[in-house]
């Protein structure tokens, strides 16, 4: 085989693996927006819920419902994100803060109110869960800009 | 947290064994798992008794923060201090938001 020859090769090798490489990053990228989906879907579906908890009649199913999300389900994707190098360090915090805005007041109490729309708690619910769900497209953003 | 005393057994709790698996609310009133009866069965008489316990968090079916601040930071509003707690009860949980939500809660009720 001549130099020619092996220097084609190599070419073609090295053209393969470049080409396999940036698929690998597009197959990352795509199935963690995929998982980013699914998140954003939990959110919508959680502010859904504690509007309906806070401003409707108490419902233990609910709230039973709510702490599930919050705690088990939210965190579970927050471990497969970590688990693919996302940074989701201020994640954390905000998702104490969304918790904290559907479960501190209010919740899981015999003196339940119902609350109005434009009540605080309910606009609290509201921010809390916008600034999350940012935090986590910021994230996405930072890794793959 | 972390213990630091030593040669004091420390004793596992389990909370969703030991207690339930549907912790829920604040006050007695509020159900039969409530924070401050977890506070009055199992935090009280380590700090009372110069004890060490660990606290597993995983193996419910979530929390309430509701449940939580009145656990943890009923404490501090009964006189104990966030040293003394610190010392005496260590938290473990897969899930680093709760570890930090709860530190929160007994710094909170420290400084008022």
């Amino acid at each position: 085989m001549g130099w020619t020859q092996i220097v084609t090769w190599l070419l073609v090798i090295a053209g393969w693996l470049l080409v396999n490489h940036q698929n690998n990053i597009r197959e990352k990228r795509k199935e963690i927006r995929s998982i980013l989906d699914k998140i954003q879907s939990l959110l919508d579906e959680v502010e859904i819920q504690a509007v309906d908890y806070h401003t409707g009649q108490e419902s233990s199913d609910l709230a039973f419902q709510l702490k599930r999300s919050l705690n088990q389900k939210l965190r579970y994707r927050l471990d497969i994100l970590k688990l693919r190098n996302i940074d989701v360090k201020k994640c954390y915090s905000l998702l104490i803060k969304f918790r904290q805005a559907v479960t501190l007041e209010n919740f899981d109490t015999s003196s339940y109110k119902a609350q109005n729309l434009n009540d605080d708690l309910i606009k609290n619910i509201w921010l809390a869960k916008d600034r999350l769900s940012q935090e986590f497209e910021k994230s996405f953003t930072n890794r793959y800009p | 947290m972390n213990a630091t005393t030593e040669n004091i057994p420390t004793t596992i709790i389990d909370i969703g064994k030991d207690f339930s698996r549907y912790p829920a609310g604040r006050y007695e009133t509020d159900g039969p798992f409530n924070g401050e009866l977890f506070r009055a069965k199992f935090l009280v008489p380590v700090l009372n008794n110069n004890k060490q316990i660990t606290i597993e968090l995983d193996g419910t079916a979530g929390y309430g923060s509701s449940f939580l601040e009145e656990a943890f930071g009923g404490l501090v509003r009964l006189g104990y201090s966030s040293r003394q707690i610190k010392t005496a009860i260590t938290l473990h949980s897969e899930d680093p938001s709760l570890l930090e939500e709860i530190e929160e809660y007994i710094l909170d009720a420290e400084q008022g």
